[in-house]
């Protein structure tokens, strides 16, 4: 387990918003963020005591160098190299196919105590980002309403957490870009680089309403998927690396086997390598079943794969366009699931059973 | 420079929710190519969702303007009416050349609510004509301005806090923006205040969610409806008119030009740009007004420079700010204006700097072809129209057509000679065919050696010595000599000098060759002398003024002046003026030359002997 009081300085480091590497500087400098006049302003604090210098160093940023030259200015917590493996996850999918809901409840199940059966807690890393995310995509939730799609062009993270848990303290980056980026084959697209540095994926593929999608049919291929294998594939050790689809507004499905029999279980309180795989299992048989096949190249591409149903809010939307709302609220199912499989996949979760996570 | 206004052509694209291809898609355009139109969906497509800022609500329709590469424009409509959810709503791009499709066009069209609806003709590929007559704006901005003042004044206080950033609007209603966006442009133009570094707003959107600089391509004008809460780097000015009535040190400045723009009054040459000028006078008198300053942090932690402050690179191209408006300038007027504006800018040593980083070679030279193509030729058509009327009408008249001939034989310059060629050949082709014989006889280096351009082995001796850059910037400057000089000789209309030459240039007149040998003469003087202006010493005949040099400021309110060079004028006598300061350094060039000019408006009242 890391000290984060012990500062890992000079050690090189992955920036998540840009995939460049560059070595973290050790300088008694923080920027913090000045809400008066909206910008960072770097700050000298080596004449400050260790506890506030702790405090400014938790609350304040560090400016990445962007060595590549090829992204607007970004900053980081500065806390961000204290931490050892910082974990980046990307949500990839077609648009609407659910993935902003997905994440929105996932953290949100996450900071409301969904991991403490696998003793972990999580926190912001990034207290401003936490803020805006929780803003503009938590607290709407709450309210029942549907949330907004994702603006193209994004290249920004959607959060950066802390988990804390048996296997350490873990900065993980959540990056959730719309599916019209992810389908884009643009080669100067930005918004989809952070699968440069992407430790793990989660695909997500949403159970079709023929009335919402208007075709009779699952497509023959999903666009998202092929797009973000194929750069993954070019990475070198891209198929150690775990992934995992996620089937959302499986509430479409609660009467229908054997997304039933998952759905009525709620949410899982042990990790069980053997449970997960069973649900693979099925998940892979009803993609199968109706022609979904091009959803499950995630699984044919990576050695440690995991599938699961999952409802964010419970049940769809209504209303108009700009309007939409969850009639009874929002009653997420299952949604840790895939982020609880990631976690044992890239040793967040340690032990024997976790190890087993997505093999076959 | 530019003929009336005419009809012309703009292409459109339709954007929305597409189930076929699930996602916001290019349902329809009337591009001749698919080719592109994908170049215009890759340009838009990241701008046409309208998404909340936390749970403030989204406006039902939001237009925004901008500018891209190439000289070409684009006016996105978007409306929230038959959206397939939020931030999946449709819109529709009016696509052209910046020059037709011109902010003001783009106003009047948004004001007018042209695009209401004929999506379906898009989507059958028509393009639309647009008629710029009937785009205008007809509004009068100064009233809105007047009934405005307070928010206006505070957007300015801010523009004026950091000069040349981009402008972030907060808590501005809806149906006001379009017409705010109006006032402000408004101002800048009419106060100049481009000249002092501020955008002069050609790009904005009535709607923005975010506005950090992860945003490619945002306008330099945008609205929000609140301050967004997201991690990203702002480097706009952010006025919230629901909590900032622009309380600082430039409200003062900024009410000022608000007051000269409501009451029709020509700018001040004093703006002052930043805190440098209004609260730091040592700054702004040694002629560094632009540079930012650090302050210390008032937490007791000491800001480091650099840390907080940093040119945007919103922008695709940030190393182009200051002199692309002077690159992509179309006019003769244009082009003086942005020089002056430039002039201006460039009295800092650190904006010099910049704007040497701007102007590589390629870059200088590209200035140097349009001073030494287009704009001789602008200036000389307007130096020939003077001579022979609009058109050159007067040349049908046999005396002005052997008038022109003879220039045709004897003229000393190639331009002149070609532009009144043509007319003459049109009226006479007999008198042309001859004069341009005798014109071609006459430049044989034999019979005539000094014929021969005088730049041409200059430029020849320079691209030999690679030292074209150089020469390009000589060539910039006798330029403006010249339009110095053309001025008064073009004898352009009251309007058009109001609007397109900067006022704090004097007009300048042939003076007395030699000056007179007399002593220098010095003395104090005192006065009423205007805040933030300088004291300059004059030696005044009749109705000019010959510049000698900046006056000392000496304790108790006077001022210690020098008379060096008189004019061989004998009622020539010495006087001292106050001057705006962005005067000083052209009133010390003309001093050098010894030429008179005439008093300009913003000058103050002549001091007395002390």
């Amino acid at each position: 387990m890391t000290n984060p009081d012990q500062r890992i300085s000079g050690r090189r480091v992955r920036c998540p918003i840009c995939a460049d590497e560059f070595f973290w500087p050790d300088e008694p400098t923080v920027s913090l963020h000045n809400a008066e006049h909206d910008r960072y302003e770097l700050v000298d604090i080596s004449a400050l005591s260790p506890a506030k210098q702790a405090d400014l160093a938790r609350r304040g940023y560090r400016e990445c160098p962007n060595p590549s030259g090829d992204t607007s200015r970004h900053f980081l917590p500065a806390t961000y190299a204290n931490y050892a493996d910082p974990l980046v996850v990307g949500l990839v999918g077609a648009s609407t196919s659910g993935k902003t809901h997905l994440l929105t409840a996932m953290i949100r199940q996450a900071y409301t105590g969904g991991l403490r059966p696998y003793r972990i807690t999580a926190a912001a890393l990034d207290f401003r980002r936490h803020a805006h995310f929780r803003e503009n995509y938590i607290e709407r939730f709450e309210r029942g309403g549907a949330l907004p799609a994702t603006k193209t062009g994004i290249i920004d993270a959607a959060d950066i957490l802390l988990l804390r848990g048996p296997g350490g303290e873990r900065p993980v980056t959540f990056f959730d870009v719309a599916g019209e980026d992810l389908e884009s084959p643009e080669a100067r697209n930005r918004a989809s680089r952070f699968l440069v540095g992407a430790d793990a994926v989660i695909f997500v593929h949403a159970s079709d309403d023929p009335l919402e999608t208007r075709r009779p049919a699952a497509a023959s291929e999903n666009k998202s998927f092929d797009l973000a294998i194929e750069r993954l594939q070019g990475i070198d050790g891209s198929g150690a690396l775990p992934a995992t689809i996620a089937v959302t507004k499986s509430d479409r499905l609660r009467y229908q086997p054997p997304a039933d029999r998952w759905l009525r279980r709620g949410d899982e309180q042990v990790l069980d390598a053997a449970r997960i795989r069973d649900e693979s299992r099925d998940v892979y048989a009803y993609l199968h079943h109706i022609g979904a096949g091009a959803s499950l190249r995630p699984f044919e591409s990576f050695a440690r794969t995991t599938m699961h149903f999952v409802s964010a809010s419970g049940g769809d939307a209504v209303g108009e366009a700009m309007d939409k709302w969850f009639p009874r609220g929002v009653r997420p199912t299952r949604v840790l699931e895939p982020l609880v499989s990631i976690l044992a996949m890239t040793g967040v979760i340690p032990g024997v059973e976790a190890e087993k996570v997505g093999k076959p | 420079m530019t003929g009336t206004r005419t009809q012309f052509q703009v292409e459109q694209a339709v954007f929305g929710w597409s189930n076929e291809r699930p996602g916001v898609q290019l349902l329809g355009y009337s591009f001749a190519s698919e080719q592109e139109a994908q170049k215009w969906k890759i340009r838009l497509i990241d701008h046409v969702r309208m998404l909340p800022i936390g749970n403030a609500p989204v406006p039902d329709t939001a237009w925004s303007y901008f500018r891209f590469d190439g000289g070409t424009a684009a006016l996105l409509y978007r409306t929230v009416s038959s959206a397939h959810s939020t931030g999946r709503n449709n819109s529709r791009a009016l696509i052209g050349m910046s020059g037709s499709l011109t902010t003001s066009v783009a106003l009047g069209f948004a004001l007018k609510g042209f695009l209401g609806g004929g999506e379906q003709s898009v989507r059958d590929g028509a393009r639309l004509i647009v008629d710029p007559e009937t785009c205008g704006v007809s509004e009068d901005p100064r009233e809105y301005a007047q009934a405005w003042w307070t928010n206006v004044a505070a957007i300015l206080a801010r523009m004026l806090d950091e000069p040349g950033r981009p402008v972030s609007i907060i808590g501005c209603r809806d149906d006001c923006r379009l017409m705010m966006i109006v006032v402000l442009r408004a101002v800048v133009e009419d106060q100049r205040l481009a000249r002092h570094g501020h955008l002069p707003f050609d790009s904005f959107s009535t709607y923005e969610d975010t506005h950090d600089t992860s945003v490619v391509d945002l306008p330099d004008l945008v609205f929000l409806s609140k301050r967004p809460s997201g991690p990203g780097v702002v480097e706009r000015v952010v006025v919230d008119l629901e909590n900032d009535t622009g309380e600082g040190p430039n409200l003062d400045e900024a009410t000022r030009i608000l007051d000269r723009f409501v009451k029709r009054q020509p700018a001040l040459d004093s703006v002052p740009a930043g805190r440098a000028a209004a609260g730091a006078p040592a700054g702004y008198d040694s002629g560094t007004p632009w540079e930012s300053h650090e302050d210390g942090h008032a937490n007791g932690y000491s800001t480091r420079s650099g840390g907080e402050v940093r040119v945007t690179n919103r922008r695709q191209e940030p190393a182009t700010q200051h002199t692309t408006a002077l690159r992509n300038a179309e006019s003769l007027e244009k082009f003086t204006t942005e020089l002056g504006r430039l002039r201006s800018l460039c009295q800092s040593k650190q904006i010099r700097q910049q704007v040497r980083g701007e102007l590589d070679v390629r870059a200088l030279d590209t200035l140097a072809g349009i001073v030494e193509t287009d704009l001789v030729r602008q200036l000389g058509s307007q130096v020939l129209e003077t001579a022979y009327g609009k058109s050159l009408s007067d040349v049908d008249d046999g005396t002005a057509l052997k008038h022109a001939a003879e220039y045709l034989r004897r003229g000393q310059s190639e331009v002149l000679a070609h532009l009144l060629g043509r007319a003459v050949e049109k009226r006479s082709p007999n008198d042309a065919r001859d004069a341009g014989f005798e014109r071609w006889r006459n430049d044989d280096p034999f019979v005539a050696p000094n014929r021969r351009r005088r730049m041409a082995p200059l430029v020849q001796r320079a691209k030999r010595a690679r030292y074209l850059p150089l020469i390009s910037v000589v060539a910039v400057v006798a330029l403006l000599a010249v339009v110095f000089l053309l001025g008064v000789l073009a004898g352009r209309s009251p309007a058009t000098e109001q609007s397109a030459a900067p006022a704090a240039v004097p007009s300048t007149v042939p003076v007395p060759t030699q000056p007179a040998v007399a002593e220098p003469v010095s003395k104090s003087v005192a006065g009423a002398v205007p805040a933030g202006y300088r004291v300059f010493s004059f030696y005044k005949a009749d109705e000019l003024y010959y510049p000698q040099s900046p006056c000392e400021k000496a304790q108790g309110g006077t001022w210690l002046c020098r008379w060096d060079t008189p004019p061989a004028i004998p009622a020539a006598v010495p006087v001292a003026v106050p001057v705006p300061p962005g005067q000083v350094p052209g009133l010390i060039d003309q001093a050098a030359g010894h030429i008179g000019v005439r008093r300009v408006a913003d000058w103050g009242l002549e001091l007395n002997d002390a």
